[in-house]
Formats: structure tokens, C-alpha cells, sequence
């Protein structure tokens, strides 16, 4: 049963990277980044108070946390800006290998608090095949 | 073209960035506000941006009319993926979760780009997912017997 969430998680997810490139076409980049995060700031808005009966708290955090407004819009834009000429199949294989990278940083140093897992060799082949699969599905 | 192959490994980098802070904010404020904060500190800085680039008169209802309204649906299909995402995962491992959903999101979007954009579906691009997934789950693979390895020593 998880594994079906997963899968509808993935699906969804897709569906909002495909429509938010569509919406791109119809708005400029940033009235799009807009509605995109207006809405479900809306629809939170109400569940929490109203279902979860939870008081809404945006203070008490260190300051670095706040940038993840920022990063909400740069990731939404450069998304749906992608989207629109290359497709959301190319988007989202290159954006794996962005994050696989970067991840492999993050645990080899322990950033952000991760717990350090050092790099070893053997992952490189694993890399090999992400980059191979990226250049078919450019090309393909 | 080189352009947007640049910002869409951009995109990775920052959703690694993304993720570890939006852990960081329900670390501090929970998990239901932490994505609050996300979502309405976004919704001010796209305001303030479209403002300043003389847009806001896109936010008016007629100009709203003439778009298809499904596509506004997007960031309610983004939460729905949210709360999936929570669900399953809490049902399953985070190396099953990160394969599974990855599996979800380059299968349909490989229809909608057909739908939308009217890319074929050609052998070599299932084939290149194919590829992207079975790497993803070798490294996962590698990671956790790296982890387990650390643990035992």
C-alpha cells in the first residue's frame, strides 16, 4: 500500500511540474510562481485552524530557514521556464543528477547536520548509468 | 538549449537545498507550518517581483478567465504529492520512497510531455528512464550498506 502513495506521489508531482509549465505560457514567470504558491498558502491557511486545529507559527527559527521562500520561487520558475521548452521527462532526469551530486556532497561532508557518508568509488558507476539514462531521454 | 539543460541540474542543486531547509523549518515550527512558511513567503516575494516587473495586471479576473483553470491546479496536485509522499513514506523506507517516486514522476511525465508538448514517446527515452532509475537504485543501494557498514563499527 505504501508503495502505491509513492507511486501517486511521484504522479502528482509530475502533473504540478507539467501544469505549472503550462501556466507559464499563459503568465509571465513570476505571476506564475504567484498563483502557483498562492493557492496552496490558501488552502493551508484554512486547514490548519480549521482541521488540524493548530495555531499557525511562522517565529522561532534561525534565520537561514527564511530563505526557503526564496528558494520556493527560484525553484518554481527555472522549473516551469524548463518545462516550457524542453519537457518535463528532461527537467526532471537533470534536476536527478543536480540532486544526486549535490547530495553525495552534502553526506560526504556532513552538512546541514546529515550524517557523514563518505564517497566511495563504487557509487561511480551508478552516476555513469544516471548520466547515460539523461542522454537517451535528451535525445531520444 | 545548453541553457536549460544548465538550470534544470540548477533545479536539482537547489531542491537538495530546498529539502534540508524545509527539514531545518519543521524541525522548528512542525511540519504543517513549516510548509506554511514556505508557501507564503514565496506567494509575497512572487507578488513583490511581479509588481516590480509591471505584471500585477495578470491578476485580474479577466485576464485570469481567458486561462484554462485546471492549470491552476498545479500546486493543489503539488500538495496532494506532499501527502502521498508523507503516507508512503511513513509505510516504506527512504530508499523505496525516493526510487518508487521517481519511477511515478518520469512515467507520467513522460505522457503529459506527449499531452502538452507533443513529444513522442520513443523507445530510447523509456529506455534512458529505465537507466536514470536503475543508477538511483544502485547508489541508494551503495549509500545504505555504507550506513549499515558505519553502524556495525
Amino acid at each position: 500500500m505504501g508503495i502505491l502513495y509513492l507511486a501517486l506521489s511521484g504522479i502528482f508531482n509530475s502533473i504540478m511540474v507539467s501544469f505549472n509549465g503550462q501556466l507559464g505560457i499563459y503568465h509571465s514567470l513570476f505571476v506564475m510562481t504567484f498563483f502557483v504558491h498562492f493557492f496552496a498558502a490558501i488552502i493551508l491557511l484554512i486547514y490548519i485552524p480549521v482541521v488540524q486545529r493548530k495555531k499557525i507559527k511562522f517565529t522561532g527559527c534561525p534565520p537561514y530557514v527564511y530563505i526557503v521562500g526564496f528558494l520556493g520561487v527560484s525553484i518554481v520558475g527555472i522549473s516551469s521556464w524548463c518545462t516550457q521548452s524542453i519537457g518535463a521527462t528532461a527537467v526532471l532526469s537533470l534536476s536527478v543528477m543536480g540532486q544526486i551530486v549535490v547530495s553525495a556532497i552534502f553526506d560526504n561532508y556532513g552538512f546541514f547536520g546529515v550524517k557523514k557518508v563518505p564517497f566511495k568509488k563504487e557509487q561511480i558507476p551508478a552516476y555513469m548509468l544516471v548520466a547515460i539514462g539523461i542522454l537517451l531521454v535528451i535525445n531520444g | 538549449m545548453v541553457k536549460y539543460f544548465i538550470f534544470a541540474i540548477i533545479l536539482g542543486i537547489l531542491n537538495v537545498f530546498n529539502k534540508m531547509v524545509n527539514v531545518k523549518a519543521s524541525e522548528y515550527l512542525g511540519n504543517i507550518n513549516g510548509t506554511l512558511i514556505n508557501y507564503v513567503e514565496a506567494t509575497i516575494i512572487a507578488f513583490v517581483l511581479s509588481a516590480c516587473a509591471g505584471n500585477l495586471n495578470q491578476l485580474s479576473i479577466s485576464y485570469i478567465k481567458t486561462v484554462p483553470a485546471y492549470l491552476y491546479l498545479g500546486s493543489v496536485a503539488g500538495l496532494v504529492a506532499l501527502i502521498f509522499l508523507v503516507i508512503g513514506t511513513k509505510k516504506s523506507t527512504v530508499m523505496v520512497s525516493t526510487i518508487v517516486v521517481l519511477i511515478g514522476q518520469l512515467s507520467m511525465s513522460l505522457v503529459l510531455d506527449r499531452i502538452f508538448f507533443g513529444q513522442q514517446i520513443s523507445i530510447l527515452k523509456v529506455i534512458g528512464i529505465f537507466c536514470v532509475i536503475a543508477g538511483m537504485t544502485f547508489r541508494e543501494k551503495i549509500i545504505k550498506k555504507s550506513q549499515t557498514e558505519q553502524e556495525n563499527n
